[in-house]
């Protein structure tokens, strides 16, 4: 009891609600001061944007009485964690790629065991064989596929159709592999496959991609000439910014909204369409800052005389940037989540991840990793963990036993179709 | 503590039994000769389990040392694991990790690998493999490219027939000599640019023509692009670039956004450095094809020369079809080819 109180009075100091710097703090209610008039301090309340997406909701913001935050810690440490990744890494040259499995399984061990909730680490048990077999039949699929392409660029977009409409069945039986080989408390996590509920946003995805595909051959738009040539990527490029996310976002709820811990289910309290509304609904002003640096650093880039340095300079730029768009949208969306997440009725998470910080981080990351040549991957690992411990409260609502195991337990399945579904490029892990 | 001449030591852990998430709080001692432990539960009773039903392998120093049973129940020690209590990963990579000297053998192989299978392993396999590809499987692929790229760079060529019939007389005259009996030429306008398709195709554009002025320069050029064809260049490169992205994204396929920034410089500057070696031995070809048809050598490195001179306002490249440039430096190029002129007794 004492310990649950004293967490609260600390933890609470140091969460720093974050806020879009374009727009005005909203106002704390409070009571009127005595000079003040009551009416003041309603309109007061009046100006404060409901809207605000980004912000943790108002029932999370304090701990119910009966709830206790939990300690989160990352206690990794970076030149061990060098230590393996280094090994690891040279294992994986050293077979082609063979190792990979196995180096998976290695450093998520060491990171699971080293997040620490309650003083508790996580455990991963994975066998690398399966997730082996799993790359291996890939790579079959792969090289017959490619070869059909080769055969006849007729068969490329079809191709990219078909291949998308098993993606659902991939994609759920891949989130349950992911969620069954990580355990807490001994606990295991499981996931409830439900493939025809993301089935057709996986085929519109599909979809999407097959036409990119094709607008990249030229096949579409290209009898209309450059007019059509650029219709069509208009087009595609209108698609790919509103599918991708609306995929992504749909696959985000269904992988919390499905999860188990034990025999307790993960209760997400905000549909699809909210997800991918608080997309949109601001960060223009980062989207904005990221073109103009990226405008201003490919004309600062044609200073450069050397043809070969002045391209690479402007492809590190892009990709440096995009990094950052892309880890901003992403933290946005997993704040969002998180602070509407729960698991059976007693765990409630609030998620303080600065979205701005998280672009600059992964845009350090990118840069440091590129001047090491990938030598500061470990580091960025474990300063990224320690971030996000930081950035992360657990709160618990209630006793640890009333959290029971749940009995079915089918281990290691879907390793196969895991690789699979990696193949994809759609982001299964976080 | 009076168990220091015992081989018994003891320690506070709690106990996960898999059934719900609360923990035991247990009293644990390992008997270090008979190899097994006892846990002293917290209704006064205990057990004893022997070596072969537990395991743990930990590769950390910093981590509380975990205990599976065979049963299925898990035990954590409260503190990180000391002495006795020490169950280290007995495996070979599990001991090599810990040694901290080793991390200096690991970091300089994590840098020199990724170099030593680009430059010596992936040319090797491609040369194993490109020889054993049917030339007509070579040919659709050079028509898929082709088809790929006269959508979206390329348009028809307004060259006047009787220039196309000239340039295309010169060309077949070195095909020949040359006895390449795939190649042939194809015009098209875009930008100023020469290259080879795997199936033989030779593309020319006709700014590339207007650039160069004098037709010496442009057979230069076309007798390079046909070592490029000789060499089957076009389907290695593409064969190259398959296996070198599967690779690379196998080596670094974890969820990180870095990897992804690092994998595409690192497979930029080391397939640069590949392709050089496959321009020096076109520029041989050249060399070669054009002494054997009694015409200069050194016409080659006029045309890098006057590259160099329109280079300021226009992005040349011989390249084929890459659009990060990959070639040897120029300079180097026309030293090169004036070498094998003086070589062949053409001298000016
Ligand atoms: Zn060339």
């Amino acid at each position: 009891m004492c310990r649950g109180l004293l967490n609260r009075g600390t933890r609470a100091n140091r969460v720093a609600f974050w806020k879009n710097p374009f727009e005005a703090p909203p106002p704390i209610p409070r009571a009127p001061l005595p000079s003040e008039s009551a009416a003041l301090v309603l309109q007061e309340a009046e100006r404060a944007p409901e809207d605000d997406v980004d912000a943790v909701p108002e029932d999370r913001r304090q701990a119910h009485t009966r709830q206790r935050d939990l300690t989160l810690q990352f206690t990794g440490d970076t030149w061990e964690y060098f230590r393996l990744w280094t090994a690891t890494q040279a294992l994986i040259f050293l077979t082609l790629g063979l190792y990979a499995p196995w180096a998976r399984v290695r450093r998520t061990r060491y990171l699971a065991r080293h997040y620490r909730l309650d003083g508790v680490g996580f455990e991963y048990r994975a066998n690398p064989w399966a997730i082996l077999k799993g790359k291996l039949f890939v790579y079959a699929l792969l090289i017959v596929g490619v070869a059909l392409c080769i055969w006849s660029p007729l068969l490329i977009a079809p191709l990219v159709l078909i291949s998308f409409l098993p993606l659902a069945w991939l994609l759920t039986h891949s989130f349950r592999f992911r969620w069954q080989t990580f355990r807490y408390r001994n606990i295991p996590f499981g996931f409830i496959p439900d493939a025809m509920s993301i089935f057709w946003p996986t085929v519109l995805m599909g979809v999407t991609t097959a036409y990119v595909t094709m607008a990249s051959f030229g096949g579409v738009g290209a009898a209309g000439g450059s007019w059509g040539i650029f219709v069509g990527l208009m087009l595609s490029m209108l698609l790919a910014l509103l599918a991708w996310p609306y995929v992504t976002s749909k696959l985000l709820h269904h992988r919390f909204s499905n999860a188990l811990w034990g025999a307790s289910r993960f209760r997400l309290h905000c549909t699809v369409g909210e997800i991918f509304n608080m997309l949109f609904a601001s960060g223009k002003a980062f989207y904005f800052a990221i073109a103009t640096i990226f405008t201003f650093l490919n004309v600062l880039s044609l200073m450069i005389k050397n043809i070969d340095l002045r391209s690479l300079a402007q492809a590190t730029a892009y990709l440096l940037l995009t990094v950052a768009a892309v880890a901003y949208g992403r933290t946005r969306r997993l704040n969002y989540t998180l602070n509407r997440l729960q698991i059976g009725n007693e765990i409630a998470f609030v998620s303080t991840m600065e979205p701005r910080h998280a672009g600059w981080r992964a845009m350090r990351y990118g840069l440091a990793s590129v001047f090491t040549l990938g030598l500061a991957i470990p580091w960025a690992t474990i300063d990224f963990a320690r971030w996000r411990t930081e950035n992360l409260i657990v709160r618990l609502d209630g006793e640890w036993s009333s959290f029971p195991a749940f009995a079915p337990n089918a281990a290691t399945k879907g390793a196969i179709v895991d690789g699979l579904a990696e193949q994809f490029g759609i982001e299964v892990g976080w | 503590m009076s168990e220091a001449t015992s081989s018994v030591t003891g320690e506070q852990a709690l106990l996960f039994d898999g059934q719900h998430a609360a923990a035991e709080a247990v009293h644990i001692e390992h008997d270090a000769r008979a190899g097994s432990w006892r846990i002293h539960r917290s209704d006064g009773n205990f057990e004893t389990i022997a070596a072969m039903h537990v395991s743990s392998a930990d590769d950390s120093d910093r981590v509380r040392s975990r205990l599976a049973l065979s049963d299925g129940r898990l035990i954590e020690l409260a503190q990180p694991r000391s002495g006795a209590w020490r169950v280290r990963d007995p495996s070979r990579v599990g001991r090599w990790i810990r040694e901290r000297r080793n991390a200096w053998f690991s970091a300089i192989a994590v840098l020199l690998l990724p170099v030593f299978i680009l430059t010596v392993i992936l040319p090797g396999a491609v040369n194993l493999v490109a020889p054993r590809i049917p030339m007509s499987f070579e040919a659709r692929l050079g028509e898929t490219v082709l088809t790929s790229v006269t959508r979206s760079t390329l348009r028809p060529t307004s060259l006047p027939a009787d220039v196309q019939e000239r340039l295309r007389q010169r060309f077949d005259a070195l095909a020949q000599a040359a006895e390449l009996p795939t190649a042939r030429l194809l015009f098209y306008s875009g930008m100023a640019n020469a290259f080879a398709l795997p199936g033989g195709a030779v593309v020319v554009t006709d700014e590339l023509i207007g650039l160069l002025g004098d037709d010496h320069y442009l057979v230069a050029v076309l007798a390079h692009e046909l070592g490029h064809v000789a060499h089957r260049d076009a389907l290695r490169g593409i064969a190259t670039h398959l296996i070198a992205s599967q690779l690379l994204t196998v080596a670094m396929s974890q969820d990180e956004l870095t990897t992804k920034v690092v994998d595409l410089v690192a497979s930029n500057v080391l397939s640069a450095q590949y392709s050089q070696s496959v321009e020096r031995q076109a520029d041989r070809y050249a060399c070669e094809l054009l002494a054997k048809t009694k015409q200069s050598p050194a016409w080659l490195g006029d045309a890098f020369a006057k590259f160099i001179d329109l280079g300021k306002r226009y992005n040349t490249d011989l390249n084929s079809g890459t659009y990060t440039s990959s070639h040897p430096p120029t300079v180097e190029r026309i030293a090169a080819s004036k070498a094998c002129a003086e070589e062949h007794g053409f001298m000016r």
